[in-house]
């Protein structure tokens, strides 16, 4: 910038030796100057384009495009202010849902180094994601591989002081190889035994944030341990699962888990890649005496520096919520792209003067774009406002709606708004500006100099293709969220109500830590007052569809939904054996050959004959290790006909196959106790916990009320059915005042017109008729749109879930009643204002 | 102007004006209106130049380092801002020659069979 300096006094000693040597050539002085400052041409350019070679010129006309648009804004507070709330609002839901994606996704754990933390399994034919077992896991400790160190850990769903529970065994070097600090006490060191550390949170919550509670002593999984410590709240493990307390991995022995986690820290100068083929290597080596199935095939490495991975699988199950969002985000910004259209327009005459005293058609985009950005920014930050209250909003709703001992159990990250989301919306913010600026400030410099100064545009010129364009895309979207909306609200309304004929009221599904119930257990459960019945099963209802296995009665097998159950299971769920007869209690001991199998079973298997007493063949099943079980024998008759009922729960209707085999209390792998009480309360389940532990060393790893875990099934619905409605209504809302700036703007336009129509005897009626007339056509155009991709994407959702109905007939005509009216209102308006145009006024007007 | 002889003027090619200058400041350290000048003289008043467009094409050498700038005394002892040719600039005159030389001669050979017939 210095070389500029002096480049006045450059040019004033420049023009006075020419002005000498012109005097010197013999001119009278005045002649003499006069040609030496023609010689020298204009001089406020030279200044200018001197001043250009050194500076952007961009900046340059930034800070006076700064200054016009402020200026244009206070004249139009009301113009600005609807930009600013219009792109803020879909900003804000934007950011909420990037907020939790970031919790979830990209933030790291609060630990050292997390980047070089990977989670570690490996997949054979017979079985993905093979978990390790705690033997697999001392030999891999053991083994020298490509992690420098190793860490083991394994969750324990249980209860303490009454509360639920949700717990973690890790090995003892997992505070230190994680760096993770603790506030109070200390962390668990390696040879710990018999201590807890907990987490924060949960000392807060079930605690009371006690100080005193260093040094007591917690009933944890059937043991006990001196609370050692607690983490920092930064601090909630390294999984998916936020933990309530750590407590010293048992390799061996009882209390040992079955399965065991395996995170371990890359060594420096390892990549990925290089670790993956070293651990194949070995999980090679260590499943190289298995059989065939079992051996490893590919081992598989994943970051464990964030709780989620994203994998195409987990983009598939998020991206309806990410298109649904983003599209209101793109309604936002049409809308707004067409009030800021109907400014340019608006200010057409001023554009056309600048264009043709030969503003550049680039320097005045620039100053259009300038005028969007700077309403971008102060939108941006009113998103970051709505996204605060939302997600605050939404936790509370929460909390409010969702089944309470799930909340007790499933404990979320903190959502916090980080660096990370502020670069998040402050791009979407830079996005929408270019959405909505851009292509008004395209539109407005392009017109022929000589309309553009006389202000004249004619309703069939560009722009106004633009701006159909615009409002069209707004009822498409609208229209296709709220018939959506209609379709989940319905159908969950449909779950809600829908029988799954198992009456689940006092019925507690009651889970132990050991994989097989102690028949102890039962018979004492039975002799407690206020126990109705004690049933156990292999799977509990209503945690998805039925496990299948092949089964036969003719020729071909068919792959069949199955379950073991007690013969009580029945009378705990009050499900009525319609022909034949019960399970006997031997038969249940003895797990015998014997079926009862649904009506619908039944009808499909044997129409028109009796199903009791015929015989299905079993396929036999080699691969049935791990938790699944299968029945021992290949044949079993039927002898017993029940009632359907949704085993799987409501999102998944009737079983269309159901085959139950008898078990009971002591038979292996089943996982669950289901206990009718006559009156469920807190006291019942403490006198249940309190039973158990008088006859067994077992203890209770979850109790949770069937009614519950029904709710629970129906809960997703209700909360996407809610956030479908919100999406839909902004929608709604906005293409209400879309349609409503179109018309405005198009009636302001065609004043003149409307004028002469009147003059010449229109009557007020047929006016009005003439701008709706527009506004329906439009409508019409954007609900056929809506609705076909709504017809589209519900029956995608209708594949997968049983209730939805694709073809909702009340969905979709409340969807397109509504998108009418609020066509109807955004247009009723600015038809109002055509009506009263006075001819004389008009026509004067120009 | 007006009262010279009327010969005929060419407008100056783009970033001639830059070759012009370089090569006028090789004999020496210059002032803005003697590097005008000198262009005028050297060129028989053929190529004419709007005085003013020297400063943009002088700030523009100066930004890329092919001159310097300094305070002087002129002729008749005032105080001026004299340009000189940095190192770099006298490379950068020789590339700039060259180039006008080859461009030169392709445009006379372009030109020749026209002019012959």
């Amino acid at each position: 910038m210095s070389e500029m300096d002096g480049l006045d006094d450059e040019i004033r000693e420049h023009i006075r030796l020419e002005t000498e040597d012109n005097i010197a050539r013999g001119m009278p002085p005045g002649e003499a100057r006069r040609a030496a400052l023609r010689k020298f041409g204009n001089i406020g350019q030279v200044k200018e384009d001197t001043r250009a070679v050194w500076i952007c010129g961009w900046l340059e006309s930034l800070f006076p495009d700064v200054r016009y648009a402020l200026r244009g804004f206070g004249k139009a507070p009301l113009f600005a202010a609807t930009v600013i709330c219009t792109i803020g609002l879909a900003l804000g839901l934007n950011t909420t849902l990037f907020t939790i994606f970031d919790a979830y996704v990209l933030r790291p754990f609060a630990i050292r180094d997390p980047y070089s933390l990977y989670r570690f399994n490996w997949s054979s034919k017979g079985e993905q994601f093979h978990a390790f077992t705690p033997a697999e896991y001392a030999d891999f400790r053991r083994a020298d591989t490509v992690f420098s160190e190793v860490l083991g850990s394994s969750f324990v769903v249980t209860r303490v002081n009454g509360f639920p529970v949700v717990g973690e065994q890790v090995s003892d070097n997992y505070f230190q190889m994680l760096g993770a600090r603790v506030t109070h006490g200390r962390p668990l060191l390696p040879g710990d035994e018999g201590v807890t550390v907990l987490s924060d949170a949960a000392w807060r919550s079930k605690f009371a944030a006690s100080p005193e509670i260093l040094g007591t002593r917690l009933s944890v999984a059937g043991g006990v341990y001196e609370v050692a410590g607690i983490a920092a709240p930064e601090f909630s493990g390294v999984s998916q699962i936020v933990s309530d307390l750590w407590i010293p991995l048992r390799e061996s022995g009882p209390g040992a888990p079955q399965r065991i986690n395996v995170i371990g820290r890359l060594r420096g100068g390892v990549s990925p890649k290089q670790a993956e083929s070293a651990l194949l290597a070995w999980a090679k080596q260590e499943t190289a005496d298995r059989k065939e199935p079992q051996r490893a095939i590919r081992a598989e490495l994943e970051s464990g520096a964030t709780s989620m991975h994203i994998t195409p699988e987990i983009l598939a199950v998020f991206s309806p919520l990410l298109v649904a969002f983003a599209l209101v985000l793109v309604i936002a910004c049409a809308n707004v792209a067409n009030m800021m259209l109907a400014r340019a327009m608006a200010r057409q005459r001023e554009i056309g003067v600048r264009l043709s005293l030969g503003a550049g058609r680039g320097r005045l985009i620039r100053q259009l774009l300038t005028e969007s950005l700077m309403l971008a920014f102060p939108s941006a930050l009113a998103g970051l406002a709505i996204s605060q209250a939302s997600l605050r909003f939404t936790e509370r709703l929460m909390f409010a709606t969702a089944p309470s001992v799930w909340l007790q159990l499933i404990h979320f990250f903190k959502l916090e708004t980080d660096y990370r989301v502020f670069l998040f919306i402050l791009l979407a913010a830079a996005a929408s500006t270019l959405l909505f600026g851009l292509a008004p400030a395209i539109q407005a410099t392009r017109p022929g100099l000589y309309y553009a100064t006389r202000g004249d545009f004619s309703s069939d010129a560009r722009p106004s293709r633009l701006r159909n364009g615009l409002v069209v895309i707004q009822v498409a979207v609208c229209v296709f969220l709220l018939i959506c909306s209609g379709i989940l609200v319905r159908s969950t309304k449909k779950m809600q109500e829908s029988d799954v004929r198992l009456v689940t009221a006092n019925v507690i599904d009651l889970r132990l830590r050991s994989d097989t119930v102690d028949p102890k257990i039962g018979d004492r459960l039975r002799r407690e007052p206020g126990v109705e019945s004690v049933a156990t099963a292999w799977r509990a209802p209503l945690y998805g569809p039925l496990w299948w296995i092949p089964v036969a009665s003719g020729r071909s097998f068919e792959r069949v939904g199955f379950d073991f159950v007690s013969p009580e299971y029945f009378d705990v769920f009050r499900i009525p054996i319609l022909r034949g007869r019960n399970f006997t209690a031997e038969e249940g001991r003895s797990e015998a050959a014997v079926a009862i199998v649904s009506e619908l079973t039944a009808a499909r298997f044997w129409p028109g004959a009796d199903a009791v007493g015929q015989t299905i063949r079993i396929a036999p099943n080699p691969a049935a290790d791990g938790w699944k079980k299968l029945p021992a024998y290949h044949s079993a008759i039927v002898i017993g006909v029940a009632r359907d009922v949704m085993t799987g729960g409501p999102s998944n209707g009737l079983d269309a196959t159901c085959f139950y085999f008898p078990t009971a209390a002591g038979g292996a792998k089943n996982q669950a106790l289901l206990v009718r009480v006559r009156n469920d309360s807190d006291a019942t389940r403490r006198q249940l916990e309190a039973a158990i532990a008088g006859v067994s060393s077992d203890s209770i790893s979850t109790m949770i009320p069937e009614d519950q875990v029904l709710a629970f099934q129906v809960y997703p619905f209700r909360a996407a059915s809610w956030i479908g409605s919100l999406l839909g209504g902004i929608a709604l809302i906005l293409a209400l005042s879309g349609i409503y700036g179109v018309l405005a703007y198009l009636v302001s336009q065609r004043t003149k017109e409307i004028g002469i129509r009147i003059a010449l005897g229109a009557s007020p009626l047929g006016v009005v008729g003439l701008i709706l007339k527009k506004s329906l056509g439009l409508a019409a155009v954007g609900i056929a749109i809506g609705a076909a991709c709504a017809l589209g994407v519900s029956r995608l959702f209708a594949s997968e879930f049983e209730n939805v109905n694709t073809y909702d007939a009340l969905a979709y005509s409340t969807a397109i009643a509504l998108a009418v009216m609020a066509v109807m209102a955004g247009g009723y308006f600015p038809s109002r204002r055509a009506a009263s145009v006075d001819p004389v006024t008009a026509l004067r007007c120009d | 102007m007006s009262t010279g002889p009327e010969k005929e003027r060419i407008e100056l090619l783009q970033g001639t004006l830059d070759l012009l200058i370089l090569r006028t400041l090789l004999r020496g350290r210059r002032h803005g209106h003697a590097i005008a000048k000198a262009i005028e003289c050297n060129s028989d008043e053929v190529l004419q130049v709007e005085q003013g467009s020297l400063y943009p094409a002088l700030h523009r050498l100066l930004k890329r380092g092919w001159i310097a700038s300094e305070e002087g005394a002129s002729e008749n002892n005032r105080r001026a801002k004299f340009y000189r040719l940095t190192p770099k600039g006298r490379r950068q005159l020789a590339v700039e020659t060259s180039k006008w030389g080859r461009l030169a001669a392709a445009i006379a050979r372009v030109l020749a069979p026209e002019a012959n017939s």
